[in-house]
């Protein structure tokens, strides 16, 4: 079993879109892995009808309990993330500001900063439209450690994988944008990263650095071109970029309309009418197949 | 004023708005934009007429790190890292740098003395200056998660600088760095399409912007591309749509060039619609 995981650097780039190709081709012998759980569109794009699902418990949170608090200022003089600030009656927390590292409750003289354990939100195993499974996960806004929900989601797939049969050939793993926390997380490990470049000046510059990222961490990249065909500078940068960090180039997809409509009818790509579009999926299928080497 | 520019998705024309709405602003009156896209940062290919290079400073912070490499287990430090830093190998302890925010915590708690602290990089803030734009960008360094001590930085540097509006390109997503970076905003711009995906994520960052008290307006971006309703979470969210930019096939060239399109018709349109609300507001 391989786990092959999609990454752009940049948003919109059509790491989902094409995830989920990826995952209908596939079929029962693949499960996704929606690990952008900031903003999940795995089950839009999959139609998952939720099987189980479960609380995800985030870690400790921390609150300071007026009446217990003498006003001191051990806490706030304590907290290197200015998150604590004087009010009327007593010191207060700044939720937005707070990277939970508790250090407010062991210098509280007064014991008044209790810490609690936080719902950071809920982690599904679904259904797609064909059967096959969906690991995904909801954050709830505003809230912390995305990179742990990430870990969690990966594991549940690769323990549903552990067990399924007929054997699972891939996990599928939907990365977040970027190059940070949750999607070092989404990549560690991954037999195989394609990298989704959108054919534009943000979209080369986040994959150059995601590329750099991906060297740093020793995993094997290959690379998707997206919206091709709007500039042809832009066009060559994408595929300069690719050669330039050694990643195969499997396929060059052109800006087209046909995409975004078999994306909203919930086709997958895959399972579209659409002889084009169907196309694209079952070419770019098969090249991740002998890229993984399956 | 303080105008952050977030959307949930990635890829909407966060950007995209924040270049154009800065470009006007500049024009009447002193404006910084600050990339707090950290992990992303591209408004400044934008803005060709800058100066450049920018002037660039490290952001350090302090992170814990053993006296002598390593240190025998007491148990007073390990169990207190919420940031698993602190790993104890057969009862000697070790401190991962790359995960360490730099809180102090294990620092105080050591009765020993067996804890110091250094300087580490983890990121760049960038700054360069046209005309009556202040332009600032932070930058994470590749292979680092501490985003959201860059977005600090990078606010910090933004609020030094004297501005009638400070406009902020905020990181996609809902969580941690997107919070951060829009606290202490005036007002919140989400970047939305009228797809399925893009009003599931837009979604998301109402209700965080609902639980962060911050008022908020909707700039739907690529109109014409599809039907999904985003008017219901409008008014469920109290977020009126201020401004719709359609997609042209001219602004998709000038998007994948990362050029600004500051003659384009349709976009002056939506940016003095922008300016006209946020006016109306100050």
């Amino acid at each position: 079993m391989k786990t092959i995981a999609l990454a752009s650097g940049k948003g919109g780039a059509g790491k989902t879109s094409v995830a989920a190709a990826l995952g209908a081709a596939f079929g029962l012998q693949g499960i996704n892995a929606d690990c952008d759980v900031d903003a999940a569109n795995g089950a839009i794009a999959l139609g998952a009808r939720i099987m189980s699902s479960e609380d995800y418990w985030a870690g400790e949170g921390y609150a300071i309990n007026a009446s217990a608090c003498s006003s001191c200022g051990a806490c706030a003089l304590a907290c290197r993330f200015d998150a604590i600030a004087r009010t009327a009656s007593a010191y207060a927390i700044d939720e937005a500001l707070c990277e939970r590292c508790g250090a407010c409750v062991d210098l509280c003289p007064s014991g008044a900063v209790l810490a609690h354990d936080k719902l950071g939100g809920a982690l599904y195993v679904s259904k797609t439209r064909w059967d096959s499974t969906l690991v995904h996960a909801e954050l709830v806004p505003g809230e912390d450690t995305s990179g742990k929900l990430v870990r969690a989601v990966r594991q549940r797939a690769e323990a549903i994988a552990a067990a399924a049969n007929p054997p699972i050939e891939a996990i599928i793993i939907d990365a977040p944008p970027g190059i940070g926390c949750p999607v070092i997380a989404s990549l560690s490990g991954v037999d195989l990263t394609v990298v989704v470049i959108e054919a534009g000046s943000s979209g080369v510059r986040d994959a150059a650095r995601l590329f750099e990222l991906l060297s740093g961490m020793k995993r094997a990249a290959i690379a998707v071109i997206n919206k091709a065909g709007i500039d042809a500078y832009w066009d060559a940068q994408a595929r300069g970029l690719a050669e330039a960090w050694n990643a195969p180039l499997i396929a060059v997809l052109p800006w087209d309309k046909r995409f975004r409509l078999s994306t909203e009818r919930g086709e997958a790509w895959f399972h579209s009418p659409d002889v084009f579009v169907a196309g694209q999926a079952r070419s770019l299928y098969s090249a991740v197949r002998s890229a993984a080497a399956l | 004023m303080i105008i952050a520019i977030a959307s949930g998705k990635g890829g909407t024309g966060k950007t995209t708005l924040a270049v154009h709405l800065a470009a006007r602003l500049a024009k009447f009156s002193d404006t910084t934009l600050v990339d707090l896209d950290v992990e992303a940062p591209d408004s400044d290919a934008y803005f060709p007429e800058a100066q450049r290079p920018y002037t660039s400073a490290a952001v350090s912070i302090r992170i814990a790190e053993a006296v002598d490499g390593e240190f025998a287990d007491t148990s007073a430090c390990a169990s207190l890292c919420r940031f698993g830093a602190i790993v104890s190998i057969k009862g000697i302890l070790r401190i991962n740098a790359g995960l360490c925010k730099g809180c102090g915590r294990c620092l105080r708690a050591c009765p020993k003395g067996s804890i110091r602290e250094r300087p580490m990089v983890i990121g760049q803030i960038g700054e360069t200056r046209w005309e009556r734009l202040t332009l600032v960008r932070g930058s994470l360094a590749i292979g680092d998660i501490r985003a959201t001590a860059v977005i600090d930085e990078a606010k910090k540097r933004a609020a030094s600088r004297p501005f009638d509006f400070q406009i902020r390109d905020c990181p996609p997503g809902a969580t941690c760095p997107t919070v951060r970076a829009a606290h202490g905003a005036d007002i919140c711009l989400l970047v939305a399409e009228p797809t399925d995906f893009s009003v599931h994520d837009l979604a998301g960052a109402l209700r965080m912007l609902q639980g962060m008290g911050i008022a908020r307006a909707i700039v739907l971006n690529k109109a014409g591309t599809g039907q999904a309703d985003y008017q219901s979470l409008a008014m469920r969210y109290d977020a009126p749509v201020i401004a719709e930019i359609p997609w042209t096939e001219s602004l998709a060239k000038a998007g994948a060039a990362g050029r600004r399109a500051d003659g384009d018709a349709d976009l002056a349109q939506a940016i003095d619609s922008i300016v006209s609300y946020l006016g109306a507001l100050s």
